[in-house]
């Protein structure tokens, strides 16, 4: 103990002088004291400073402060010491310093001037403990911090940001010094921030583990603006400063994504169990129904013989009329067991040509339609019963297109990945959103359609692996386009 | 239309169907008979010879390729039905017929399909 005053010398006796007394505090005090003068030499030295750099006093007064400093913080040291000189204090200043025996040891540091009875400085005090374990444990709980999965923001209750870590940084595109101090709704849209603030509030005033926002949907903001969902975990715990409360942020997208997806999956499921219900149904009636209209179609067939051209114009009218409407149901009993006959499709080649000669012959233009065929003889790999059915449907389509009679173009090609046919009518063609519904099941724009001609082509083209397609010509009218893919156009023709 | 005489038998369990199949090859000039079932059918087809068959496939009691796989030569037949044939269906009784007809038929088809069998029957008797 090197303190030297005069004020030992006029202590009253039995009562030790105010001086004596702080000598003795400062002796015994756990913390290293210590002080300098103002050119840096070491002028007191307790017993904490003993134990913490391994010096003995009478080993370092006199030597300079820099013996304590590692090279590497020799500025540092320099400035603390301007501060002070010029009657500031450094408090709790965390660094390294070394001990005698070289070893580095971590030190919170407060210096403060010393001044004279005029006030004049004369020299810096400091008091240095040692935080080695502290600092150790809060290395590992940076470790802890940064290893976690999750992205940690750990707030204190004034609601600023403490600490993240990387994944915060990852997560919301943030460096982390950009964090640092800022209101935490700064990671929340702005629309949610208000009640943000208002529920944080109620939660420092009770904290506890808990799961953030219950039953609420939460959302993340991205510094560039990007929302995302989110999953948060609270839990708080105490600190020297106050009750910090730490939130484990977690992205779900990849979960509300697999969500909807499994929601979407069960939706089509319900659809396809609801639709084969219907099919099923469907399929009853369309059987059901063949026998009751074939007799009445043998019925009107022997009205019509014995009725021959009788010259009853209302008659004739309402036969006319019959026979039409029993036509037109049968067409769609045909129809509706087409569409939901399942049947994959089995391909051969066959000579194009040929099998689209034979659909004009058995599905001729009606009166005031011409037809235009444009195919060369390629082969062709498809299922030819399909095909077939694919192509009529087309083709009354087209000529349906046009009851005032006109032209339809069919087209057929190659390409190297494909066989295209086009089949154009020379109508007035449809508006873009008729387009779109025309392959629904039951949408039609004609009397006697039943609306089910073009889905059936769908479906058999896309069982091929193809594609069709419904557009209005340049020239005018509308033309259907089935893109069977190359693999179905077969190996080179044999 | 040279059909005169010729015997067709009308196998089909629907009434309406079957009258209306048997009037119109009537009008054509054919011996028509009728049967409302596959057992029906074998006794009419016992009762005398029969040159043309028009038989459905969905009849109660007795189907339509039961009464086929019953005879050891029968007539020349026309099979009817709602349904597409294929699969076991078709090799049963594709040897057996002279044509398949889905069902609705309608009366032109039905009275060409009749005259081409009875034509067939009578070359080969």
């Amino acid at each position: 103990m090197t303190l030297t005053g005069d004020d030992t010398a006029g202590a009253d006796e039995g009562v030790p002088s105010v001086a004596s007394l702080l000598g003795a505090i400062v002796a015994s005090s756990d913390d290293a004291i210590y002080s300098k003068a103002p050119d840096g030499t070491i002028t007191s030295w307790n017993a904490g400073a003993e134990r913490l750099y391994g010096w003995r006093a009478d080993e370092i007064v006199g030597l300079p402060v820099t013996v304590l400093i590692p090279d590497s913080r020799v500025g540092e040291e320099r400035h603390i010491l301007e501060l002070v000189l010029d009657g500031q204090r450094v408090e709790h200043y965390e660094t390294e310093r070394v001990r005698r025996d070289g070893r580095r040891v971590r030190v919170s540091i407060t210096v403060s001037p010393v001044r004279d009875e005029l006030g004049v400085i004369v020299g810096a005090s400091a008091i240095a403990r040692d935080i080695t374990e502290r600092h150790r444990a809060m290395l590992m709980f940076q470790g802890l911090l940064e290893a976690a999965p999750d992205a940690m923001v750990i707030a204190g209750s004034h609601g600023r940001i403490v600490l993240v870590n990387r994944q915060v940084e990852a997560l919301f595109g943030y460096q982390r010094e950009e964090l640092l101090d800022r209101a935490v709704e700064v990671l929340i849209p702005e629309r949610l921030r208000d009640r943000h603030v208002g529920h944080r509030t109620s939660y420092f005033s009770e904290p506890q583990v808990r799961p953030m926002g219950m039953g609420l949907e939460l959302v993340g903001l991205r510094r560039d603006g990007t929302e995302f969902p989110i999953e948060v975990s609270l839990s708080p715990f105490e600190t020297e400063g106050g009750v910090l409360v730490s939130a484990a942020i977690r992205d779900i997208s990849d979960r509300k994504r697999a969500e909807a997806q499994l929601e979407e999956a069960h939706r089509a499921l319900l659809q396809s169990e609801r639709l084969s219900a219907l099919g099923e149904m469907a399929t009853i009636i369309g059987h059901e129904l063949r026998n009751p209209l074939g007799a009445a179609t043998n019925a009107l067939f022997l009205i019509r013989q014995r009725l021959g051209s009788a010259d009853d114009q209302q008659l004739q009218r309402h036969l006319a009329l019959l026979e039409r409407e029993t036509m037109r149901a049968t067409a769609l009993c045909e129809d509706l067991t087409s569409y939901m006959r399942q049947r994959d499709p089995v391909p051969v080649l066959f000579g194009l040509r040929s099998t689209l000669d034979a659909v004009f012959e058995s599905t001729p233009p009606p009166t005031g339609v011409d037809a235009v065929l444009d195919a060369p003889d390629l082969q062709a790999w498809a299922d030819p019963d399909q095909f077939v059915q694919m192509l009529t449907n087309v083709l009354t389509n087209a000529y349906q297109a046009m009851p005032q009679g006109g032209t339809v173009h069919v087209r057929a090609y190659a390409t190297d990945d494909e066989l295209v046919i086009a089949v154009r009518d020379s109508g007035t063609g449809v508006d873009p959103d008729t387009a779109a519904r025309l392959f629904e099941p039951f949408f039609t724009t004609k009397a006697a359609g039943t609306g089910l001609g073009l889905v059936i082509v769908r479906r058999l083209v896309e069982a091929h692996g193809g594609t069709v397609t419904l557009d209005n010509a340049r020239a005018g009218g509308a033309v259907v386009t089935i893109r069977l893919p190359r693999a179905a156009t077969g190996p080179a023709a044999p | 239309m040279s059909a005169s005489g010729n015997a067709v038998l009308v196998a089909d369990d629907d009434l309406g169907i079957r009258s209306t199949v048997a009037e119109i090859l009537r009008n054509e000039g054919y011996d028509v008979r009728e049967a409302q079932d596959g057992d029906e059918a074998l006794a009419r087809l016992a009762d005398g010879p029969v040159d043309v068959l028009l038989l459905d496939v969905r009849m109660p009691r007795r189907d339509g390729p039961a009464v086929l796989a019953a005879l050891a030569s029968p007539p020349v037949t026309i099979l009817v039905s709602a349904f597409s044939l294929d699969g076991p269906l078709r090799q049963a009784v594709e040897t057996k017929i002279f044509r398949y007809m889905r069902k609705p038929v309608r009366p032109r088809e039905l009275i060409s399909a009749v005259a081409e069998a009875a034509a067939k029957a009578r070359s080969a008797s």
